[in-house]
C-alpha cells in the first residue's frame, strides 16, 4: 500500500506558516516603496506644486 | 571525551566572551546595559528576538513531539509563528514609542508606573515580583537542560557541568549586558537556523526522496501523517494558544523596546519572522524524518532525535557544531530572562524603592549584582534537577501570557485603561494559570474526566480571557484617568507609528 499525506495535512503545512513569510516579504516591499516615494516627495517639493511653481515663475 | 567536540565547544565559547567584551568597552550607562541604548538594527533584532524566544525546546522538544506522535503535533509550531507574528505586528511600535514617551521607560514594570501615574508603586511591585519568580524558575529550568547536554557530551558529572555552563552564560551577560545578550543571541540564532536547516535536508538524502519518507511513516502508523489524529477540538485550540503567551514575554518585548525605529520594527519582522518559520519547519521535519530514520532502532528517549541525527549522519567537527546550536538555544533564553530579572531587581525595586537618585555608575554596579544574585539563586535550585519546584517552570509561559499579555495591549491601545483595571488583570491572570493548571489536573492514575475541570484546555486560555475582562470590568467601573494620561495617549495615537 503506498502511502500519502493527506489533503488536511498538505494544507496545514503549506498554508498558515508560509502565508505569514508572504506577509511578512509584502510588509517589506510596501515599506521600501512607501520610503521612496517620501524620498522622492523631499527631493523635488516646491517645484512639484503647482503654486510654488507659480510663485517662482512670477 | 571527545576532543574534536571540546575544540569546537570552546572555540564557540571564546568567541562569546570576546563579544561580551565588545559590548562591555561599549556600554556606558544602565538605558545601554538594559535596552542597548535603543539601538538595535533590524537583522540583529529580528534574529536574536528568535533565538532568546525559542529555547531547547526549539531543538529538542518539537522534533521530539514530532518524532513520538507524528504530524498533529504540528499545531503548538502554527499557534506560535501566529501569535509571534501578531505580537511583532501590533505591539511592536506601538510599545516602542509609547515606552519612549512614557518618561523614557526602561523597563515592563517602569512602562506600567508611568503610563499610569501610578504613585503607589503598586503596578511596579506586582509586574517585577512575576517577573522575578517565573524567571528565576525559567533560568533554572534552562541552567538544568544545558547542565544534562555537557554532562552527555562530555562525560562529566552533573555539578561540574552546571557550574561549567553557568559561569560562562554568567560571565559574558554580567560583563556585557543588553548588547552582549543581543550580539550572541544574534550569533546563536544564525548557528540554530543553519543547524535546522543542515539536519532535514541531510536526513531526507539519506532516507531517499520524499514519497518514500511519507511512505514509510505510513506504514509504520498512518496516523503520523495525520494532523488531525488523535486530537479533539479543544486539544488543537489548546495547542493554536501557545501562540498567546507572547504577547506577555517580557524578553520578547524587551527587544521592541530596544529598536532603533519603528521603521526597523517592520523590516525585523520579516527577519525574525522567515527565521521562525524555517526553523519551525526544520524541527518539524527533523522530527518526522526521525520517525523513519530510525525505525529499526527507535530511541529511548524521542527529545534526542536532533543530536542522535547530529551523531549518526556527519562527520565529528559537523557533529560539534550541530551540538553547539543546542546549547545556542538553551544559553541565548537564558541570557535574554537573566538580564530582565536583574534589570527588575535593580531598575525597577532597588532604583524604584531603596535610592531614587542612584548614580548610573552605582546602578550599573548594582544591575551586574543582581545578575550574579539571580544566577546564584538560579544554579542553588537547579542543584537538583529532579527537584520539583522546577516544575513550576510548567507556569511560566501561560502565566506570563496571562499576567502581561492583555495589561500590555489594553495599556498600549485602550485609552479608558485604569491603573486598578491593570492590577486586577495582572492578577487574575496569574491566578486563574495556576488555579486552572491544578483543578484540571487528575489524581495520580486516573483520567481527566476525574479532575474538577473535566476537561483539557490550556491554562493560557480562560487566564488570557478572564485577565481580559477583569481590566475591561474594573476599568469601566471607577474610570478616573487623569487628562494628563489621556494626552499623552492621544500624543502616541498622533505619532506616525
Amino acid at each position: 500500500m503506498e502511502y500519502t499525506l493527506p489533503l488536511s495535512s498538505i494544507i496545514a503545512l503549506l498554508v498558515p506558516m508560509p502565508l505569514l513569510v508572504v506577509f511578512s516579504i509584502v510588509s517589506l516591499f510596501r515599506q521600501s516603496k512607501e520610503t521612496e516615494d517620501k524620498e522622492e516627495a523631499v527631493a523635488s517639493p516646491p517645484s512639484a506644486h503647482p503654486i510654488a511653481e507659480k510663485r517662482n515663475i512670477s | 571525551m571527545n576532543y574534536i567536540t571540546l575544540t569546537v565547544f570552546v572555540s564557540y565559547f571564546a568567541v562569546l566572551f570576546f563579544i561580551g567584551y565588545l559590548a562591555y568597552r561599549r556600554t556606558t550607562n544602565v538605558e545601554d546595559y538594559i535596552l542597548g541604548g535603543r539601538q538595535l538594527g533590524p537583522v540583529v533584532g529580528g534574529i536574536s528576538t528568535g533565538a532568546s524566544d525559542m529555547s531547547g525546546w526549539l531543538l529538542l522538544g518539537l522534533p521530539g513531539a514530532i518524532y513520538l506522535s507524528g504530524l498533529s503535533e504540528i499545531w503548538i509550531a502554527i499557534g506560535l509563528a501566529i501569535g509571534a507574528y501578531l505580537n511583532w505586528q501590533f505591539v511592536g511600535k506601538r510599545i516602542r514609542v509609547y515606552t519612549q514617551v512614557a518618561n523614557n521607560s526602561l523597563t515592563l514594570p517602569d512602562f506600567f508606573e508611568n503610563r499610569f501615574r501610578d504613585k503607589s508603586k503598586s503596578l511596579r511591585i506586582i509586574a517585577s515580583s512575576f517577573i522575578l519568580i517565573f524567571f528565576a524558575f525559567y533560568i533554572s529550568s534552562g541552567l538544568v537542560g544545558g547542565a544534562i547536554l555537557f554532562e552527555a557530551t562530555f562525560g562529566i558529572s552533573y555539578i561540574t557541568a552546571l557550574i561549567v555552563g553557568s559561569v560562562i552564560i554568567i560571565g559574558y551577560t554580567m560583563v556585557g549586558g543588553f548588547f552582549a545578550v543581543a550580539w550572541t543571541d544574534f550569533l546563536q540564532g544564525s548557528i540554530m537556523f543553519l543547524a535546522l536547516i543542515i539536519i532535514p535536508v541531510a536526513a531526507l538524502t539519506t532516507i531517499g526522496d520524499w514519497g518514500n519518507s511519507v511512505n514509510q511513516i505510513g506504514s509504520i502508523s498512518a496516523e503520523h501523517l495525520d494532523v488531525f489524529a488523535g486530537t479533539t477540538t479543544l486539544g488543537v485550540v489548546s495547542l493554536l494558544a501557545w501562540g498567546l503567551g507572547y504577547f506577555g514575554q517580557p524578553h520578547v518585548i524587551i527587544r521592541f523596546m530596544s529598536m532603533k525605529s519603528t521603521k526597523d520594527i517592520t523590516v525585523g519582522r520579516s527577519i525574525y519572522t522567515i527565521w521562525n518559520v524555517a526553523a519551525l519547519f526544520g524541527a518539524i521535519f527533523t522530527g518526522f524524518f526521525g520517525i523513519a530514520y530510525f525505525a529499526d532502532a527507535p530511541l529511548a528517549n524521542p527529545e534526542t532525535v536532533f543530536i542522535e541525527f547530529a551523531q549518526v549522519l556527519f562527520n565529528p567537527w559537523v557533529t560539534g557544531f550541530l551540538l553547539v546550536a543546542v546549547l545556542s538555544a538553551i544559553m541565548s533564553t537564558i541570557s535574554s530572562q537573566l538580564l530582565i530579572a536583574a534589570s527588575a531587581l535593580s531598575e525597577d525595586l532597588y532604583k524604584g524603592f531603596i535610592r531614587k537618585n542612584a548614580s548610573q555608575k552605582e546602578l550599573m554596579l548594582v544591575v551586574r549584582l543582581a545578575v550574579l544574585l539571580i544566577s546564584l539563586f538560579a544554579i542553588v535550585l537547579a542543584l537538583n534537577p529532579d527537584s520539583s519546584v522546577l516544575s513550576l517552570v510548567a507556569y511560566a509561559w501561560a502565566g506570563f501570557g496571562a499576567v502581561f499579555g492583555p495589561a500590555i495591549i489594553l495599556s498600549l491601545f485602550w485609552k479608558k485603561a485604569t491603573k486598578n483595571g491593570i492590577l486586577a488583570g495582572m492578577l487574575v491572570g496569574g491566578i486563574t494559570v495556576i488555579a486552572w493548571s491544578l483543578l484540571s489536573t487528575p489524581p495520580a492514575g486516573m483520567g481527566q474526566e476525574a479532575a474538577v475541570i473535566p476537561f483539557y484546555l490550556y491554562e493560557i486560555v480562560p487566564g488570557f480571557v478572564f485577565s481580559w475582562i477583569s481590566i475591561v470590568a474594573v476599568s469601566l467601573f471607577r474610570n478616573n484617568v487623569s487628562q494628563e494620561v489621556i494626552d499623552e495617549f492621544n500624543a502616541v495615537n498622533a505619532s506616525k507609528i
